[in-house]
């Protein structure tokens, strides 16, 4: 347990009255100590997720659940993950969960190290899926993020780091003399960084080079001097050092609305609530399936969705393909048919992880577009 | 081996053709539906007068049923003939079973109504010459009016359906002149809902593909999501099922309206398959177990192969690739 006045205490076990006054300490915190981080998950989900920790055990870890505030806007606790086949030591560490003024968006608030958020409480989230999800962002929508926080900030931001992808482009081999297998080369994404430039430059470097944009740590410069250094991944993490305050005050308000009106976009799409099919289409911004290749490239990354099967049932001219999301039981008929346009219809059971899953793993591996509603869109003539 | 003489190639270039024929005839729904303000229906059930010249004891379910203003139509669909053209006759002479005062339609009885062949361009002109001949010996009769409609299915850069009238009369002038004239060119992308939704005609589809539409589109619906976290996608979910209930769930969500598509004993089939393939387990009575889990990569081209190699002895009945019916290849 945290020892009494320690930053641990005064984040997990004191009772916050509001997320200003949470914030507020943190501040405080960030300011004093130049080495100390917080980290921040933005998470979406339909229930309430306090009720749902309480109610559900998450398979694989331990939870001992610590303070909530009076007006149940807060929650802490402790999370193990326990190795058992008992090779590696237990993983623990605290964390906060804290309702925003969005009923669906909730924070995960941690200040311990990285290995607790990549190895514990990373995965413990994953395995609330679909109940929790993921606030996927696209790279355009980090660019937008970026862009608000320098121009209500007036400050300058400062890319350290960006991590991109590059997509490799499907090369087909012809099959072996058997048949029974088909030779190809793998997907595989190389990993480049730039350092200490303008994030503009950096991005307008990454869509150049068909790369995609993964994360993204960067510093406020404002009077010549490092306002805050912060991390920023299109999987929702954000981690801050020196201070919160300009994300807090000018930043979530914006991302909460983007995560709101996508999920809002994503949601009630399932053929058990609606019987009649709800597609959308993700339009993207040129005629990429002019090119044959594409769509060999774009079968063979949907097949590298994990925990996902396909079924082929055309692949060229036009695409279309069927999938199971073996996670929760979502299926989507996925469809290409002209050069510019993916529809995606949902079918009997399509949760809104889900659609976010499909979505980002579209936007990471292929390309990214603009998701809209299918009715109203594709002209009826 | 050339993939002509891939047995796996063949068996999933008839499942294209299989849905590129129901393609087809949601293109002509379509346009039937928002253009001509008419009901249409799928195998939709009609019942025979004691005078019908074919079957006048059991009901009849044509594939096409469209029923509007000055517009009522009975349509059949012939996607390929035999090779043997005296089959051929007893093909069409099936269709003779609708040239009668048929009962039962959607929205109230009709006077009178019209006649369809629907087939690929392909088929389009044996199936003309043939019939204009049978028709001149007197062999087959049609008292209504009978035209024949040519369909494909083209990719350029969109994906369209194409009908055309080829021969015979539509008493709806304007929708003749539609079909004749101006051709009717549909682009996929208009119907891309019913494509997803509507999976049957009256013909039976092609057995792997029927085992894994069950297993991808129904079966994944019935486990409910604490059992999904339960598996964290790895572990084989066993779910219940019987035959009546698959059969429900695909006429509710994969049929047209009022459907008997698809038929009890396909789904029954079907699901006995995967029994073969020790995909599922039968239990007392009609009711099965599944052994649910992940397949792939590709799961429908997994069934087609566990298809092909659990049913050596019935390879040689595979239907041969005919003449191309598209200008798509399956890679």
């Amino acid at each position: 347990m945290p020892k009494k006045y320690d930053s641990k205490w005064w984040i997990y076990d004191q009772t916050h009255e509001s997320l200003d006054s949470l914030v507020g300490f943190l501040e405080s915190m960030l300011s004093s100590n130049k080495k100390y981080q917080i980290a921040m998950f933005l998470l979406v989900s339909k229930k309430d997720i306090f009720e749902l920790f309480s109610s559900k055990n998450s398979y694989h870890f331990y939870t001992d659940f610590g303070n909530s505030n009076k007006n149940n806007s807060m929650l802490s606790f402790r999370i193990t993950k326990k190795d058992e086949k008992k090779i590696k030591p237990d993983i623990s560490g605290n964390v906060l969960f804290a309702r925003t003024p969005k009923s669906e968006v909730y924070l995960a608030i941690t200040d311990e190290p990285r290995d607790f958020v990549q190895f514990v409480l990373t995965p413990f989230l994953k395995s609330y899926y679909p109940y929790i999800s993921k606030a996927f962002l696209s790279a355009n929508e980090l660019r937008q993020i970026l862009e608000r926080l320098e121009s209500v900030t007036g400050g300058q931001i400062i890319a350290d780091r960006i991590t991109a992808h590059r997509r490799i482009s499907y090369i087909p081999m012809q099959r072996d003399e058997s048949g029974s297998k088909e030779n190809r080369i793998e997907t595989k994404e190389s990993h480049r960084v730039w350092t200490k430039r303008p994030f503009r430059d950096a991005f307008n470097e990454a869509i150049l080079n068909d790369e995609w944009i993964d994360k993204v740590e960067f510093r406020l410069i404002n009077d010549s001097k490092t306002q805050m250094e912060a991390y920023f991944s299109r999987h929702g993490l954000f981690k801050f050092r020196d201070s919160i305050s300009p994300f807090y005050q000018t930043l979530l308000p914006f991302i909460m609305e983007i995560i709101e009106r996508k999920f809002n976009l994503y949601s009630h799409r399932s053929r058990n609530e609606k019987p009649k099919p709800s597609p959308l289409v993700i339009e993207l911004d040129s005629d990429i399936f002019k090119d044959d290749a594409q769509n060999h490239r774009f079968i063979e990354i949907m097949k590298k969705m994990s925990y996902i099967s396909m079924s082929v049932y055309h692949n060229n001219p036009y695409i279309h393909v069927s999938l199971v999301d073996y996670l929760d039981g979502s299926t989507f008929d996925l469809w290409v048919l002209s050069t510019n346009k993916i529809t995606v219809v949902p079918q009997l059971r399509a949760t809104e992880a889900s659609v976010a899953r499909l979505m980002n793993h579209i936007f990471e591996r292929f390309r990214e577009g603009t998701v809209k509603e299918y009715e109203g869109y594709v002209k009826t003539t | 081996m050339s993939r002509q003489h891939d047995p796996i190639q063949n068996l999933l270039k008839e499942i294209d053709n299989y849905r590129q024929t129901v393609g087809a005839i949601l293109a002509l729904g379509t346009i039937l539906i928002r253009y001509y303000n008419s009901a249409f229906r799928v195998g939709h059930k009609l019942k025979p007068s004691p005078q019908n010249r074919i079957q006048s004891n059991e009901d009849v379910t044509p594939d096409i049923l469209a029923q509007g203003i000055n517009l009522n139509l009975i349509g059949e669909v012939k996607k390929s003939f035999p090779q043997n053209e005296e089959w051929w006759l007893s093909d069409l002479k099936q269709i003779e079973k609708y040239d009668d005062n048929l009962t039962n339609w959607v929205n109230g009885q009709v006077e009178n109504h019209d006649l369809m062949l629907l087939t690929h361009i392909s088929r389009g002109p044996k199936l003309r010459s043939f019939l204009e001949r049978k028709i001149a010996e007197g062999k087959i009769q049609f008292n209504r009016p009978l035209s024949i409609i040519e369909f494909t299915r083209d990719s350029q850069i969109s994906t369209f359906w194409h009908l055309r009238k080829s021969w015979g009369i539509i008493s709806n002038k304007t929708l003749d002149n539609h079909l004749t004239v101006e051709t009717i060119n549909l682009n996929g992308e208009n119907i891309v809902s019913e494509l997803s939704s509507v999976l049957f005609y009256d013909s039976e589809p092609i057995m792997p593909d029927l085992m894994n539409l069950i297993w991808i589109k129904v079966f994944p619906d019935k486990a409910t999501t604490e059992r999904y976290m339960e598996a964290a996608g790895k572990k084989i979910i066993e779910l219940t099922f019987t035959v009546d209930e698959v059969v429900d769930k695909c006429r509710q969500y994969f049929s047209m309206p009022d459907s008997s598509l698809p038929k009890r004993e396909w789904i029954k089939k079907a699901i006995e398959g995967l029994v073969k393939l020790n995909r599922a387990k039968k239990l007392v009575g009609e009711n099965y177990l599944i052994y649910y889990h992940k397949i792939g990569p590709d799961t429908l081209r997994t069934f087609v192969k566990e298809w092909l190699d659990s049913s050596q002895d019935i390879r040689e009945f595979i239907p041969q690739p005919e003449d191309s019916t598209d200008n798509q290849t399956l890679d």
